[in-house]
């Protein structure tokens, strides 16, 4: 399977806390270089199944085939996995007791192996990239919401992941912040990554998604291109959904 | 939200003016270990005083002149001397007056119509006591000389060259148990968290074991049983490795002897096992106040769950949690004291010691106090300051 274009294979997947049946059943494959956006009233799943694609949430059914991978619970795939896989989070979670720069370089030498030097070289390439290289010596509490998410992403970006996934990352943003960040996604969608984003921003996704995925119940509803699924959503569901977060 | 704000400011910085000098808001202004010092010199004040109006005189009939000082009574044998029973001159008077006859009395009354009668030619007696009797005895008794006991200032310092030889072991015996105590503390803080079985029930049998025994018995029964039953086992298990011929490793262990672990050792195992304990609390509290989201960002990033631990839960739980560990070095310099029970020579066991042959017991606990007091207030002098720099970093 290794030369597949699936990237990301999610197979009949379940997820269930005690009664709460989070995930129930979930099928998802992602090609290679395409961006998904998964939207979805709050409490339908859509954490978890990030979470789960790369095993911070242990399935309770189902198999994950990340880059021809099946993932098991074995801790030293894992690590070398999510190496591969990039997460930003709502809450961004930098490290607050490192700089910027050493948030970016941290997993680079101890996960990556590289030296001081071509870990740092790398981290002030990402801020460049993400536009606050001037933070390099900041510590978090002294960014912005913004400019701490782009930490985030930057800090992602250094390992140089195959897959990105985003929670949510500018649901906790200000309004006058959340451009820049998605200036930064968008920026990324071109250059071809690999990108599942969880976000009800209809901007973006009409401008970088591949795909949109709708969730309720721990279901994957409806799938298909976002145009198509904005102007005539086929299951009522979706439509009830489209006319809430529109209103 | 911003208006209410602003409003609490205002008050707090226009308080109303407050003319007098010890009003509430001057007295919280002060530092608190002003109080300390203030009330520790009030403290050291009293007591100076007081042992100066109780030192002890000798009463005489008047016009005796066969002696002139305690010491006398030594050189002539005909002499006798007078104290109440089972008081502190008595004792004094019997360990250090070779030969002399004492007689002791139940009450005053009976020892001065004794001295009055002649059957004693003098009375150990403080000055504030003898005073009533030499009125009513108009011109027959009179106070000379002073007695053995020696109720002044030179004697605090005499007790503090005894006793702060000591404060070298108090120091050692505090620094190596918290140090020993801090590795035990992180390794069952961790286990307190850990999501392994085994580990996670045997840290938690260990603090709960360790916190429901007073820590005298704890220091008892590991430096007097437990630590002599390892050494046992190791003496056993040394024969075995002779048998299966590793003789050089079995010897060492075999020769083994409880002798060879002097007593401040057990001590400072005894208290590090208990301290382990406590800070294995501290510790758990702190890596459980760092945020999830923490550790899943760092597994995100593909570090395993010991680097995380290592690179960025523990730093941050550490620096929150440093002024609680502050506060438990006080606290062991306090608990060190604990170990004079084994008879280890720091300054509460050099206490005891003086107190056992000169009797100044004011004098020595006194010093002993303010010897703690020294060390335990400019320690927690330095944890505020800690504190309060963490603060302004945040
Ligand atoms: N660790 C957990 N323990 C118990 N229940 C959980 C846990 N994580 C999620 N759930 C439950 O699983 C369901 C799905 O949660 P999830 O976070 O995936 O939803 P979501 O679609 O991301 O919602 P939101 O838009 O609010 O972020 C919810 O009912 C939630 O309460
Ligand atoms: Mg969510």
């Amino acid at each position: 399977m290794t030369d597949t274009k699936d990237i990301i294979v999610v197979k009949d997947l379940y997820k269930h806390f005690k009664k709460v049946k989070a995930l129930d059943g979930v099928s998802l494959t992602v090609e290679k270089g395409k961006v998904i956006v998964v939207i979805g009233p709050s409490g339908s799943g859509k954490s978890t199944l990030l979470r789960c694609i790369n095993y911070l949430e242990t399935p309770t059914k189902g198999e994950i085939w990340v880059d021809g991978q099946l993932l098991t619970s074995d801790q030293k795939q894992l690590n070398e996995v999510r190496a591969e896989i990039g997460m930003v989070f709502q809450l961004f979670n930098l490290f607050p007791h490192l700089t910027s720069l050493e948030n970016i370089t941290l997993a680079q030498r101890i996960v990556r192996g590289r030296t001081a030097n071509e870990a740092e070289e790398i981290a002030m390439e990402q801020l460049k990239r993400v536009g606050i290289p001037e933070k390099a010596a900041v510590y978090p509490t002294q960014l912005s919401g913004g400019q701490q998410q782009r930490v985030a992403i930057a800090r992602s970006l250094a390992m140089n992941p195959k897959i990105m996934l985003f929670d949510e990352p500018t649901s906790a943003l200000d309004a006058e912040m959340i451009k820049e960040v998605l200036d930064v996604m968008l920026d990324l969608a071109k250059e071809g990554m690999t990108m599942i984003v969880v976000s009800h921003e209809m901007g973006f996704t009409r401008a970088a998604a591949d795909r949109m995925v709708f969730m309720d119940a721990g279901l994957i509803v409806e799938d298909g291109p976002p145009e198509d699924m904005f102007n005539n959503p086929k299951e009522a569901r979706t439509k009830a959904f489209f006319n809430q977060i529109l209103k | 939200m911003k208006d209410y704000d602003s409003e609490i400011l205002e008050i707090e910085d226009f308080p109303q003016k407050d003319t007098r000098w010890f009003s509430r808001r001057n007295l919280s202004q002060l530092p608190w270990w002003l109080f300390a010092i203030v009330i520790l010199i009030i403290f050291v004040g009293i007591l100076v005083y007081r042992s100066y109006a109780s030192i002890d005189r000798l009463l005489v009939r008047m016009e005796e002149d066969r002696f002139t000082k305690i010491e006398d009574f030594m050189e002539n044998d005909d002499l006798v001397l007078g104290t109440l029973a089972r008081s502190r001159s008595y004792e004094i008077a019997s360990m250090f007056l070779d030969g002399v006859e004492i007689v002791a009395f139940e009450t005053i009354t009976e020892a001065i119509q004794a001295l009055l009668d002649g059957e004693v030619d003098s009375i150990v007696i403080s000055e504030k006591a003898s005073k009533k009797f030499i009125s009513e005895h108009n011109g027959k008794l009179e106070l000379i000389g002073r007695s053995l006991t020696l109720n002044n200032t030179a004697s605090y310092w005499e007790s503090f060259e005894f006793i702060y030889v000591g404060l070298t072991i108090t120091v050692r015996v505090s620094i190596f148990s918290y140090l020993i105590a801090l590795v035990f503390g992180l390794f069952a803080g961790l286990g307190r968290i850990s999501s392994n079985k085994f580990f996670n029930n045997l840290s938690t049998l260990y603090v709960e074991l360790i916190r429901g025994i007073p820590i005298l018995v704890l220091i008892f029964i590991i430096a007097l049983v437990i630590v002599p039953a390892l050494v046992e086992s190791l003496n056993g298990l040394g024969g075995q490795l002779i048998e299966k011929g590793m003789t050089q490793l079995g010897q060492f262990l075999a020769d083994l002897s409880i002798r060879n672990i002097p007593s401040e050792w057990r001590a400072i195992i005894a208290l590090s096992v208990t301290y382990g304990a406590f800070l294995a609390e501290i510790f758990r509290a702190g890596i459980q106040s760092i945020g999830r989201g923490q550790m899943e960002a760092s597994r995100s990033l593909g570090m395993s769950i010991s680097q995380a631990m290592r690179y960025v839960i523990l730093p941050q739980a550490v620096r929150n949690v440093l002024p609680a560990l502050g506060n438990d070095f006080v606290a062991m310099v306090k608990d060190s004291s604990l170990v004079s029970v084994l008879a280890v020579q720091d300054i509460t066991q050099l206490s005891r010691k003086y107190t056992g042959t000169s009797f100044r017991y004011k004098e020595a606990f006194t010093v002993l106090t303010i010897l703690y007091l020294t060390m335990t207030v400019s320690l927690s002098l330095l944890v505020r300051l800690l504190e309060r720099r963490m603060r302004q970093d945040d």
